[in-house]
């Protein structure tokens, strides 16, 4: 089943790809086709799923045996949320192209074959199935970027393309070299020595080198201080969609594969060196938030603004490492809840406010975020809207956002204080920098150019209305999300409860 | 010895001789008012007869009684008929019935009957050496075949450069006589004998004293060497090749060489197998050989006319062969044997097209003539590739198994390899080596032939019967004694 | 059986082609493509009946006496490693034959040269007799010449003498090296199956006389430092010369690395591993920059065949089971990649664009999309995508060079270090062709799709990469009993 899912939207590439003539009506039909049947399929799945019930749809074949390679997908508590985030956006990711209608083919294949890569990177379970996914993410991403793209699109492409080969060089020498070791490339497996604490044993003195390097892939990929600076040029110069999809999914693959491979197997080099990893989110997190203040183009900002927003994951992430004694809360349990739902909630939110953007950019034809203001009174369904999101981004409660995040602080809190502290600080820049950019567009007066914009038409309202939908659901009943990946989050925690 | 034997054991040759005259006489009969073409066809056509005559009379004698019962018949001492001299002595016979079809249509001078006539004493006189055994048999031979060449040479007196060449021949060969003929005296005075038989086992029994040996075998090589065109005794061979008529330099660079290397395994395979003084001996072969492939390699390098080129290649060729000697042992002889017969096939080949071009062209043909010949004469291209190829030792071909040989016979007397200078490693290196850089002016050659997109300057050739069917013969021979050369091998293996 | 008829098919196939007059254009085409089907047909043939076979290594032999005087025996068979390369040449034959399509000067001569050229290397592949294999290799020098001089472009005749010499310098040093093969082994014998099973070389013999082999077949293999012939080569070829050369003929060298200079003298090549190693990562370093900074296209796909070799010759010098399959696998790979691009740069895009000069392409991606797409894969598939074969022969070679203890650390930091080196010039190089605008050169001219043979060639090549990369399996299922006898030499000799 998963495999169908997977494959899916790659069938439809081939369809578009393999059809003649320039029917672009039938192209995009075709691409949204193939979304919305593996959404379908894949929300399917979600309802079949029982959590606490381990591994689940599973599918397993031998394919190279000579270096212990297997074809392994299956869900479990920690990638259904993530399959069913890639439900719910990838027909949004199509209808928000709609409009793309020069060299319409090339697109639309492109997008249904990183469709493909995504679903394939969040079910795949043996790392050799898993890099494949991984890399086969990047290559639709960079071409999309370069060939429709804005002005300064092929640095930001190659930018883009090298920093996260470079990591994920890194990563490939350091999981070869944990086979050489431990003789498996299975992510279960090697979590199963790991609980035996056999993984420190089996790499000796080079622990620590491996882990970095096993890090770095996933670290260009969220990403945090210092490899970052790939981000904002290409989510600012991808054409909307493709920012949707950066910042929305691939951006919680690296996430996600810190929670898959890095914390599962490394959880004592996690412990030992979470002063220098809590420091790096936080520094992110600080970074972010003032470059979102300083920079004026809409996109930019909102790129910072994902900086700064997936680093809380991570800044969670590592707080699980500073555990120190047990406790009467199951605090790293609380924190990595807060991690997953983050993951969740900012991939919707996040989606949503590039799309805004880029609605606006299209009726305005700027990104300067100087050149508007008093919008609230032009476009006030599109004010509505995008205050929405950006609230929740914000952490108002009864929002997505403010479940996450008050998971995170206080699983972290009873973690590692101090960071913790910093952390509700820049907390404080957060708003700063999200309000001033509300502040900036909607309050005030508009100037006559701008008067006589059109507001959102209802039917983009309802292209991302699931997404408000959601951010208000996960907001009101965080549990039930939650469900799913619980029992996951309990036994991943008790690595770190000594 | 009764001289009914010695008729029985050269009555070919007397055949030869006889028709020989005839040959010449006929030059002053009626004949002598005709146009030079029809003389020259007709002497042809009598030469031809006096060498298939020859050649019926050794093949009667390689299967009569006295070669089948493996006894060899000798006369006197001076002459051996085995199956080996035998078969040589008609390989040589045909050879020379080739040369003189390619010579009939470019007799230089009006001399015609003398010009086959020199011919067929050269042929004689390559018989007489290589059946040869006794050192003033084979310096008589030696000096019949000599004589010969160099009036062959010359034959074309209108010509300054020709007579130049034959004088440069004829001054070179007679010192080169003159130092066999010395040391000739000084195995005289070591082993008191003349004869092959004497001399091998005086020397296997320690009774030839070594400093004369040394010394004659020193002066040996060098009058040996300059016949073989081995380096430094071959400053002869580029003039002369160049000036001499095309059939005469083709008859030079085989004949003679195949039988004067027949001279030197039978001399030097012994002194080397059984003197005390085998590794001065074999030193001093090294120098003469290595000397030979670089000179000979790097001189064609520069060369522009293609008969002198061939020249250099001879030499070259000259030291690969004395590769075999080297090893100094009985594939050694076998391997030197083998690669005399396909060398010359290809030799004679290439030499054979040249002459029909130059005879076509009118002049002296340079390699930017050949330039876009595949497209007028397919065929033609085709089997210079072939012979050329061979020479360049490219396999399949005769030329590569032959230098493959050689070099293996060399290294099986030496085959512990315990660093890179042991054995004669070093040597086939250098051979190979100085392959590498044949080919590249091989190569040049071909390009002409083969790739120049030119427009061609030679017209479109026809080659009578007998030359495209002997053309193709020694290409068959030249591509199938490559494949399957087990045939030659174990023939001579078998007499030697 | 089957596996002999490759080689015959090829030979008649070039005398009979030769002997066709020039004029006869679609006779002689159809008789070209429909040998090449052949001689590919046959390949598959022994592939599938490699597959059922009942346990022993080698099939197909035959095996006759030839020269005794020097202990030479026409012995000829298969096993895996033998048939995935002459599936590899079968394959590279017919796609060949298709990119020559519209070659109509002298087109007799170039497909029997061509033809000639095939018979060579599938000799090669099958003999099991060193003199057999040494005559093989050399029938395949010659034809090179001709068809760079006759049909190649810039300088060619330049370019063609230098790839003839270097290959015969290569060959002399191999040919020094079976000779004393031929007398170490006290066996007097050439056969490669009884060397390997009977042949006892002693210690120092092996250490003097793997290097030479090993250069020996290395010069053709675009071993550094002795390169250089093979991008001049490549790039003033004709695109099926050019096909075969760095697809089909570099893998000679290698087979010969692995077949006679390892499987022969392991405890050698334990000694100079390292050292194979430390020049293996020169190559894929080397020719990756080399080709970042190249100005003509054709060079940088030549480059990339020097640094692709890389991979092969690193994946030789790890002398254990995963590195082996890697060089193997990154054979066949390479061969199917490399050809693609030279044909794609050569014929498809120069046959329009007349130039190959990065400079002067204008606007390709707008003009030629479906062409541009198609390298596009194709260079994804070459700098290692994973879904693509070279992808899966690269990371055997890196497991396999980080399992073997004797390599420094630095070894595989370097490799990782050429793999990015290899995405960059990839992509820059993508970029400076397909995206850049030239408006001086030939702003209007309109460029016509790709033709059928072209599509045809293109879209056979594309496919077993994306097969192999897939499912290797097809070919592990092969190359792993026939490497088991080398490994088996290697580990006693380890002892």
């Amino acid at each position: 089943m998963i495999s169908i899912i997977t494959f899916f939207p790659l069938l439809a590439a081939l369809a578009i790809a393999l059809t003649p003539g320039n029917n672009k009506g039938f192209i995009k039909f075709i691409a949204l086709l193939g979304a919305l049947a593996s959404s379908v399929l894949a929300l399917s799945l979600a309802f079949q799923f029982v959590p606490g019930d381990g591994l689940q749809f599973v599918q397993k074949y031998a394919w190279i045996p000579s270096i212990g390679v297997d074809y392994f997908v299956g869900i479990d508590g920690l990638n259904m949320l993530l399959v069913i985030l890639v439900a719910i956006l990838s027909p949004i990711f199509v209808l928000a192209s709609w409009k793309i209608d020069e060299k319409a083919k090339t697109y639309f294949s492109l997008l249904s074959i990183q469709t493909t890569a995504l679903y394939g990177a969040f079910t795949a379970l043996n790392f050799f199935h898993w890099f494949i996914f991984w890399e086969a993410a990047l290559v639709p991403a960079f071409f999309l970027i370069k060939l429709y793209g804005g002005d300064g699109r092929h640095k930001a492409a190659i930018n883009f393309f090298v920093f996260t080969v470079l990591g994920s060089v890194a990563m490939l020498l350091g999981v070869v070299f944990l086979y050489l070791k431990t003789g498996t490339f299975d992510f279960i497996e090697l979590r199963h020595l790991a609980s035996q604490g056999l993984i420190q044993v089996k790499l000796g003195g080079l622990y620590p080198a491996i882990f970095f390097a096993v890090a770095l892939g996933l670290w260009v990929k969220v990403p945090l201080f210092p490899l970052h600076m790939w981000q904002a040029p290409a989510y600012a110069e991808a054409p909307v969609p493709i920012s949707m999809i950066l910042t929305g999914i691939m951006s919680k693959m690296g996430v996600y594969g810190f929670l898959r491979l890095v914390v599962p197997v490394f959880p004592e080099a996690i412990r030992e060196f979470s002063e220098l990893l809590l420091t790096l989110a936080l520094v992110t997190i600080i970074w972010g938030a003032f470059l979102a203040l300083r920079h004026t183009d809409i996109k930019r900002v909102l790129a910072y603004s994902s900086l700064n927003h997936v680093a809380y994951c991570m800044f969670g992430l590592f707080a699980v490492g500073a555990a120190v004694g047990p406790d009467k809360i199951n605090a790293p349990a609380i924190a990595m809840q807060g991690v997953i739902l983050q993951m969740f909630a900012h991939g919707i939110g996040a989606a949503g406010l590039f799309y805004l953007a880029g609605k606006l950019e299209d009726v305005s034809g700027t990104r300067d975020i100087r050149e508007f203001g008093g919008l609230g009174a032009v476009m006030p369904r599109y004010a509505f809207v995008f205050c929405f999101l950006v609230f929740s981004s914000l952490g108002l409660p009864f929002l997505a956002g403010f479940a996450a995040e008050i998971l995170i602080f206080s699983g972290a809190f009873a973690l590692a204080p101090f960071h913790t502290v910093c952390a509700l600080l820049a907390l404080l820049a957060t708003a700063v920098f999200l309000l001033t950019i509300i502040q900036r567009i909607f309050t005030g007066t508009a100037d006559d150019a701008k008067r006589t914009l059109p507001d959102i038409s209802y039917r983009d309202v309802l292209y991302i209305s699931p997404l408000l939908v959601l951010t208000v659901w996960v907001g009101v009943s965080p549990s039930t999300w939650l469900a799913f990946s619980d029992p996951f989050i309990q036994t991943l925690s008790s690595f770190f409860t000594p | 010895m009764s001289y009914l034997h010695l008729l029985q054991t050269t009555f070919p040759d007397l055949l030869v001789v006889l028709v020989m005259f005839v040959a010449l006489g006929f030059d002053y009969t009626k004949y002598k008012d005709f146009d030079r073409q029809t003389r020259s066809n007709k002497a042809a056509m009598i030469s031809s007869i006096a060498l298939l005559l020859g050649l019926a009379g050794v093949l009667w004698q390689f299967s009569s009684a006295c070669c089948a019962t493996g006894t060899p018949a000798t006369y006197d001492g001076q002459l051996v008929l085995t199956p080996l001299t035998l078969g040589f002595k008609a390989m040589v016979f045909a050879l020379a019935l080739f040369v003189i079809q390619f010579a009939k249509a470019q007799v230089p001078n009006k001399h015609v009957s003398e010009y086959f006539a020199l011919i067929l004493l050269s042929t004689l006189g390559m018989g007489f050496l290589i059946t040869a055994q006794n050192l003033i048999m084979a310096f008589v031979s030696i000096e019949l075949i000599s004589l010969s060449l160099y009036g062959l040479t010359a034959f074309q007196n209108d010509k300054k450069y020709s007579v130049e060449a034959g004088i440069k021949y004829f001054a070179i060969g007679g010192v080169s006589s003159a130092f066999l003929l010395f040391g000739i005296s000084y195995i005289y005075g070591a082993t008191h004998s003349l004869n092959f038989e004497g001399i091998i086992s005086a020397i296997q029994n320690n009774q030839a004293p070594s400093s004369y040996m040394l010394i004659a075998s020193a002066f040996l090589i060098v009058g040996l060497g300059f016949k073989i065109a081995a380096a430094p005794f071959h400053l002869w061979a580029p003039d002369t090749y160049q000036c001499a008529p095309v059939p005469v330099a083709a008859w030079i660079a085989t004949g003679s060489k195949i039988a004067s290397f027949f001279l030197l395994i039978q001399l030097f395979g012994p002194i080397l197998e059984f003197s005390a003084d085998r590794d001065t001996l074999i030193k001093g072969l090294i120098v003469v050989s290595v000397v030979s492939m670089v000179l000979g390699n790097i001189g064609a390098l520069r060369q522009s006319c293609v008969k002198r080129l061939l020249a250099y290649s001879s030499v070259a060729h000259a030291g690969y062969i004395l590769i075999g000697l080297i090893a100094a042992n009985k594939d050694g002889q076998i391997s030197i044997l083998y690669y005399i017969v396909i060398y010359s096939f290809a030799t004679l080949g290439a030499f054979a097209i040249i002459g029909i071009i130059n005879d076509r062209l009118g002049r002296e043909a340079y390699i930017s003539d050949f330039n876009g010949s595949w497209k007028q004469n397919p065929r033609l291209s085709l089997l210079f590739l072939i012979f050329v190829l061979s020479l360049a030792g490219i396999p399949p071909l005769s030329g590569f198994f032959g230098k493959l040989y050689l070099f293996m016979a060399a290294i099986s007397s030496q085959p512990d390899i315990a660093s890179w200078s042991d054995g004669y490693y070093w040597i086939i290196a250098v051979a190979l080596l100085m392959s590498a850089v044949s080919l590249f002016y091989y190569v040049k050659v071909l390009k002409a032939f083969l790739v120049s997109d030119d427009t061609p300057s030679l017209p479109k050739i026809t080659v009578s019967k007998a030359e495209g069917f002997g053309l193709f013969i020694l290409a068959a021979l030249v591509v199938g004694l490559g494949i399957y050369p087990t045939g030659l091998i174990e023939f001579i293996s078998g007499s030697l | 059986m089957v596996a002999l008829l490759t080689v015959i098919l090829s030979f008649l196939g070039a005398a009979v082609i030769g002997f066709i007059p020039s004029k006869n254009i679609r006779l002689i085409r159809s008789l070209a493509l429909f040998i090449a089907l052949g001689t590919f047909a046959a390949a598959m043939e022994c592939y599938f009946q490699y597959l059922d076979r009942s346990g022993e290594i080698f099939q197909q032999m035959v095996d006759l006496t030839w020269i005794p005087a020097i202990g030479a025996t026409f012995k000829i068979g298969v096993d895996g490693l033998s048939i995935s390369l002459i599936v590899l040449t079968g394959i590279i034959a017919v796609c060949g034959v298709l990119f020559s399509w519209t070659l109509e000067d002298r087109a007799n001569q170039f497909f029997a040269y061509y033809f000639a050229l095939i018979g060579g290397v599938f000799g090669v592949f099958l003999s099991l007799d060193l003199f057999l294999l040494f005559v093989f290799y050399e029938i395949a020098i010659v034809p090179k010449y001709f068809i760079i001089a006759i049909w190649g472009s810039g300088e060619k005749a330049y370019a063609a003498m230098k790839l003839v010499l270097f290959s015969f310098v290569g060959s002399a040093v191999a040919l020094l090296g079976i000779i004393a093969l031929y007398f170490g082994s006290g066996l007097e014998t050439f056969d490669l199956i009884r060397l390997m099973a009977e042949g006892e070389f002693s210690s120092q013999f092996q250490l003097v006389v793997f290097p030479l082999l090993f250069i020996g077949f290395g010069i053709l293999a675009g071993m550094w430092p002795f390169h250089t012939w093979a991008p001049t080569g490549h790039v003033a070829a004709p695109t099926a010369a050019s096909m075969l050369l760095a697809g089909v003929v570099m893998k000679l060298g290698a087979y010969g690395c692995l077949r006679v200079a390892i499987g022969l003298l392991p405890e050698g090549a334990i000694y100079w591993a390292p050292i194979v190693a430390w020049i293996a990562v020169i190559n894929i370093v080397y020719g990756a920059l080399i080709a970042l900074v190249q100005k003509d296209f054709k060079y940088v796909i030549g480059y990339s065949s020097v640094s692709h070799m890389g991979f092969v010759l690193l994946g030789l010098a790890t002398l254990n089971e995963v590195g082996l399959m890697g060089a193997s696998l990154q054979m066949f790979s390479h061969g199917i990649i490399g050809a693609l691009l030279f044909a794609i740069v050569g014929t498809v895009i120069y046959s329009r664009t007349h130039t190959r000069q990065l400079s002067h392409f204008h606007n390709l991606m707008q003009r030629m999309p479906g062409i541009c797409w198609v390298f596009i894969v194709a260079g994804l598939a070459s700098m290692g995508l994973p879904g693509f074969s070279g992808f899966v022969s690269e990371l055997h070679v890196l497991i396999g060079a980080w399992k073997q203890d004797q390599f420094s650390i630095w070894i595989i930091i370097l490799t990782g270090f050429g793999i990015l080196a290899t995405f960059t010039y990839t992509l820059v190089k993508i970029h400076e062709a397909f995206f850049r605008s030239s408006p001086a050169h030939n702003p209007n001219e309109v460029y016509t799709t790709m033709t059928i043979p072209e599509k045809l060639g293109c879209g056979i090549l594309l496919l077993f990469a994306l097969g192999i990369g897939i499912y290797p399996n097809l070919l592990t299922v092969i190359l792993e009993p026939s490497l088991m006898p080398i490994l088996e030499a290697l580990s006693t000799a380890a002892k």
